[in-house]
């Protein structure tokens, strides 16, 4: 949605049209290095900044043609070390060496990721040292070799297939049999220790790790379909599991592909459901999500209080307070198989001595582990009234009405807040006569005409709802001694919901549309790595539209999102 | 991870001020002609948020620069460094921050997507810069072997166009070593199989040449087929574009010269590196040590000739530490407050108008302004300490300090802060305050575009186009310049 906000920022954004054009400046500049298009990848801007937000249409619409995305992804490090410990059955994990990847659409599994220099030597240094270690430990060796050395080249044959076609998670060509095959010769020349055949193994192993076809999810089917192109079984196969739990397919799911089941949507969503709850893949998938999506590793950054009246809480508190978010989402999406609206409302939470103590409640409790516990439902539902939102969205002393709401606006609803103007006065001090309150302060300081659009408008009648948790997120019911108004709207929401405390807050969010289409945007940024586009709304909406039932969990998401016309399919064009 | 060993026979004492010479960089003969002056590099020393305006800048007239011109002010530190800096005034951001150039997000996000790239922001979440930054064009140019730049940073880095200022393309930042230890292991070597040289080694090197051969066809493979369109072939460029750093670097791996070499950490700094806790060297407490080890990392590896082209960071935009190390008693600002929040003399980080008593939110910043100096000096210090052909490093580098604004408060992108140490082989006057504006004033809008600062370094250093060329417009119309600060050039 567009807000007019011309007197935030000096710049006019209006109902129909992205400001500035789309490239103001010029792509095609005159400069020596001009850029190839407005983004990396050529598509046009998509639902995230002020280029385009996508319109949802009505649940029962008819999805589209999918979109032209690229057709080679590259392994995230978490995929990657899936794929490393699956293919040699050793615990190794060398990307978690790797430098971390950048954002795109607001996660790290981008579709842009790419293979720079330092990368490129990291990978070359894991394959090496990956190689070295199978060969060395005779159970893994065994393992990926599948054969007897004894048989010589019928073996050495039947390694490359049965490892590449894993490796490469699909069969190898003939053209790829004989390159190996042939490097698998030149093992005695070129590694200095092992018998032959495990010098042909480990130089085999060392550049098959490093092939693009390991790396990248390549996906190169014509097959038309529709005027789109439909995937191939191997490709659907490596998006189930890639996509949904990081890992490559497993021994059924390469069954249902060689069998060129995977074209069927009913097939695919059966096999989705299969990997989700097979082992602990899932769980790691909800709990990525949900510390990116919640920006949970600013937290270190965000905990410094002041010593004298908040001692107990720091820096060093972030890591229970992650974990606490972790757990809580993990109970809520597989213990008790709810969904969004519980995420939003429910009273429960796991704390530790610390976190106990600010959230008011009794028992025994110890610093290093986190006990459930029930939350009183009068004070706290949800994600929204946990500690670790609360405390880093505040000041050393004071709550911040501000960070919170533009938080929820941006996080929860998906709605565009531009950043603040530049010198705008200076913060009315808290003088116990005029402005008693934060809540007070905060409204005196944003209410000139510059400073309202935004925030009377949008951002502080929704922070407002949480002022009942001070700077560390205890719950209070009075500021210097004049009882919290906790009272506001969700604006920025069609409903405007009107509510008189955080729980109110809570459950107008569980409620909203807005929240739902947001969320249902989120989980598809992370699963696709992409940016939502136009072609993508109409999945974008059926799911956000399903998110109404409380029993409709992240795992049923997934598996709808497998449904989509986009995830079997891409547009016959490249970007 | 266990930690590789790494040779140490020998290594160098180039700490300390004591001038040592490096015999071992004659052995690095398919590279550098004995006769010749040492290679060019640069390096560029960023930090964010503006600095003390006020205060900055050196006293007196435009002209020779001497030492009692940066007493008092928050260059002192580099005082006896007088004679070996530049240090130009009146240069503005390309493009315009501050409500002029539109898109890619507010003032910091600008700021820091602009310095090192020219390029405006993206219109995406992230706001990424849509061009690749000055070190990624030049170190393939001038990195024997073509390859890419060592970046690293200090402290917390935000998940968005804040949080680094290198970008290897559109859209595609560089994510820079924060960890000393990897860094160290990146460029000095540590792989699974270390190489001692000899008959082993050859068939190393043929092993991994054999490889990347097959790497390379495939990628080549994916590249012809009609299948992959434009932004895919770009992608897969990059991918080889690595491949063939890999290939060549690889007679000449950080780890073969380096034990042949003896060029390395003394063994107790090396030790200390080895044993941090990676979990930690984001945080702010961790600030002053990580940033030390990570200088010493960044001027070994230019003196070692292992890249030419080094960044460090230090903090992301509109962020950066607290900076209790600073703080003189319980309740000093610097205890309290971030970098940011005392840059707008404020509590929070939303507040643009001061809320802290004046005095001390603007000595906060002074003070923080000269410790960046201090940490600035180390690193010229680390550099003038290696003697080659040519003088030291130092002299035969551009080692440039930058700064993402001007005046913190008011998010000012003209007057940046920029410095130039060492000259760059003679190619820099040196020794010179240079206004370069034409007017008395030097908040100024057009006439000395920081892009053309760009074009400036790319070509102190040597570097060209791919095809040969030189550089003559490091940026992009209409707010940018083609060409070089003549002033700057002796």
């Amino acid at each position: 949605m567009w807000l007019s906000c011309a007197s935030c920022t000096g710049y006019i954004e209006s109902e129909t049209a992205p400001p500035f054009g789309a490239d103001p400046l010029g792509t095609r500049g005159q400069g020596d290095f001009g850029a190839a298009g407005s983004n990396g990848n050529n598509l046009p801007p998509s639902g995230n900044g002020p280029g385009g937000v996508i319109a949802l249409p009505p649940a029962n619409c008819q999805p589209g043609t999918p979109p032209a995305t690229t057709r080679l992804t590259r392994l995230t490090h978490k995929q990657y070390d899936n794929t490393i410990a699956a293919l040699t059955g050793l615990p190794l994990h060398p990307a978690e060496d790797f430098l971390a990847d950048q954002r795109q659409a607001g996660f790290d599994r981008g579709t842009d990721l790419q293979v720079g220099d330092v990368l490129a030597r990291a990978y070359r240094d894991a394959a090496e040292s990956v190689a070295e270690t199978v060969v060395g430990d005779p159970t893994a060796y065994t393992r990926v070799l599948g054969c007897a050395p004894t048989q010589g080249d019928s073996c050495a044959r039947s390694f490359v297939d049965s490892f590449g076609k894993r490796a490469f998670r699909r069969p190898v060509t003939a053209a790829e049999q004989s390159s190996y095959l042939a490097l698998f010769q030149q093992g005695p020349q070129l590694v200095d220790t092992g018998d032959d055949f495990q010098r042909g193994v480990r130089v085999v192993l060392e550049a098959m790790l490093q092939s693009p076809k390991f790396l990248y999810r390549a996906e190169l089917s014509e097959t038309p379909a529709a005027g789109a192109i439909a995937l191939s079984s191997y490709e659907v196969a490596s998006r189930i599991s890639y996509m949904l739990v990081s890992a490559p397919p497993d021994p059924t799911l390469m069954q249902a592909a060689d069998a060129d089941q995977l074209r069927d949507p009913n097939m695919v969503a059966a096999q989705a459901t299969r990997v989700l709850t097979a082992g602990k893949g899932a769980h790691e998938t909800v709990r990525d999500f949900h510390h990116q999506w919640l920006e949970l590793d600013i937290f270190p950054q965000k905990l410094t209080k002041d010593p004298v009246r908040f001692p107990s809480v720091g820096p060093a508190l972030a890591g229970a307070l992650e974990s606490e978010v972790e757990m809580f989402v993990d109970a809520v999406s597989f213990t008790q198989k709810r969904g969004f609206k519980s995420l939003m409302t429910a009273p429960f939470t796991f704390v530790n001595r610390t976190t106990a103590a600010i959230y008011g409640v009794t028992g025994q409790f110890t610093d290093d582990t986190l006990q459930r516990v029930e939350l009183d439902p009068t004070q706290r539902a949800g994600l929204l009234t946990q500690v670790g939102f609360l405390a880093s969205h505040a000041f050393s002393t004071v709550s911040s009405p501000i960070h919170r709401g533009v938080f929820v606006q941006r996080r929860l609803l998906c709605n565009l807040i531009p950043p603040p103007p530049p010198m705008i006065p200076a913060l009315p001090t808290v003088d116990g006569a005029q402005i008693r309150t934060t809540r007070q302060q905060v409204d005196q300081h944003t209410a000139p005409s510059a400073c309202s659009g935004c925030h009377h408008g949008l951002i502080n009648p929704v922070g407002f709802g949480l002022e009942h948790f001070d700077a560390v997120g205890a719950y209070r019911t009075q500021e210097n001694n004049v009882p919290i108004d906790a009272s506001g709207t969700l604006a920025g929401t069609g409903s405007n919901a009107m509510f008189s405390d955080g729980v109110g807050l809570a459950r107008a969010v569980a409620e909203a549309p807005e929240a739902r289409a947001c969320y249902a945007k989120n989980w598809f940024r992370y699963t696709l790595g992409r940016a939502e586009t136009t072609a993508d709304a109409c999945t974008i909406s059926q799911i956000a539209d399903k998110l109404q039932n409380d029993e409709y969990t992240a795992l049923d998401l997934l598996t709808d999102i497998t449904r989509s016309n986009t995830f079997m399919y891409r547009a016959a064009e490249n970007p | 991870m266990t930690r590789p060993a790494i040779a140490r026979r020998m290594f160098l004492r180039g700490l300390a001020g004591v001038a040592v010479s490096l015999p071992f960089l004659e052995s690095f003969a398919p590279h550098k002609a004995l006769a010749q002056a040492g290679p060019k590099r640069m390096a560029v020393f960023f930090s964010t948020n503006g600095v003390n305006m006020e205060r900055f800048w050196p006293k007196g007239s435009y002209g020779a620069l001497t030492a009692d011109m940066l007493m008092g002010t928050g260059l002192e530190p580099l005082a006896s460094y007088a004679s070996k800096l530049l240090i130009p005034r009146g240069i503005h951001l390309v493009p315009r921050g501050f409500g002029r150039d539109p898109a890619g997000g507010d003032d910091h996000s600008k700021a820091v997507g602009h310095r090192l790239t020219a390029a405006a922001n993206q219109d995406t979440q992230e706001r990424y810069a849509s061009g690749p930054s000055l070190d990624h064009v030049i170190a393939p140019s001038i990195n024997p072997g073509g390859k890419g730049p060592l970046n690293l940073m200090v402290g917390h880095r935000a998940n968005d166009v804040l949080g680094s200022f290198s970008y290897t393309g559109s859209g595609q930042q560089a994510i820079p070593f924060q960890d000393p230890w990897k860094a160290f292991k990146d460029w000095a070597g540590g792989g699974a199989t270390t190489m001692a040289g000899g008959a082993m080694m050859d068939r190393a090197v043929m092993r991994r040449q054999s490889i990347l051969d097959l790497v390379k066809t495939d990628l080549d493979a994916l590249k012809n087929s009609s299948v992959i369109g434009v932004a895919d072939r770009t992608k897969l460029d990059m991918h080889l574009t690595s491949i063939r750093g890999l290939e060549t670097n690889m007679a000449a791996t950080g780890v073969t010269s380096m034990s042949a070499s003896g060029c390395g950490l003394p063994a107790e700094r090396q030790q200390e590196i080895s044993v941090i806790n990676p979990r930690n060297v984001t945080l702010d407490t961790e600030y002053l040590k990580m940033g030390d080890m990570l200088l010493d990392v960044m001027a070994l590896a230019m003196a070692c000739d292992q890249n030419r082209v080094v960044t460090i960071q230090w903090g992301s935009g509109a962020g950066g530490p607290i900076f209790s190390w600073l703080g003189m008693g319980a309740d000093d600002v610097n205890n309290r407050y971030n970098h940011h929040k005392l840059s707008h003399g404020a509590t929070t980080d939303a507040a643009t108008s001061p809320n802290l008593p004046t005095d001390q939110w603007k000595s906060a910043l002074f003070s923080i302004d000269q410790w960046y100096m201090e940490r600035f000096k180390g690193l010229l210090d680390r550099l003038a300490a290696y003697s080659e052909p040519g003088g030291s490093v130092l002299d035969n580098s551009a080692v440039c300090y930058m700064n993402d604004l001007g005046d913190g408060l008011g998010h000012n992108w003209m007057d940046l802060p920029n410095i130039i140490a060492g000259g760059a082989g003679g190619y820099f006057k040196l020794g010179q305050y240079v206004k370069l504006t034409r007017g008395s004033g030097t908040a100024n809008d057009t006439d000395a575009p920081s892009n053309m600062l760009l074009t400036t370094l790319a070509n102190s250093v040597g570097a060209t186009m791919p095809d040969g060329k030189p550089i003559t417009n490091f940026g992009r119309a209409p707010t940018g310049k083609a060409g070089e600060f003549d002033a700057l050039k002796t």
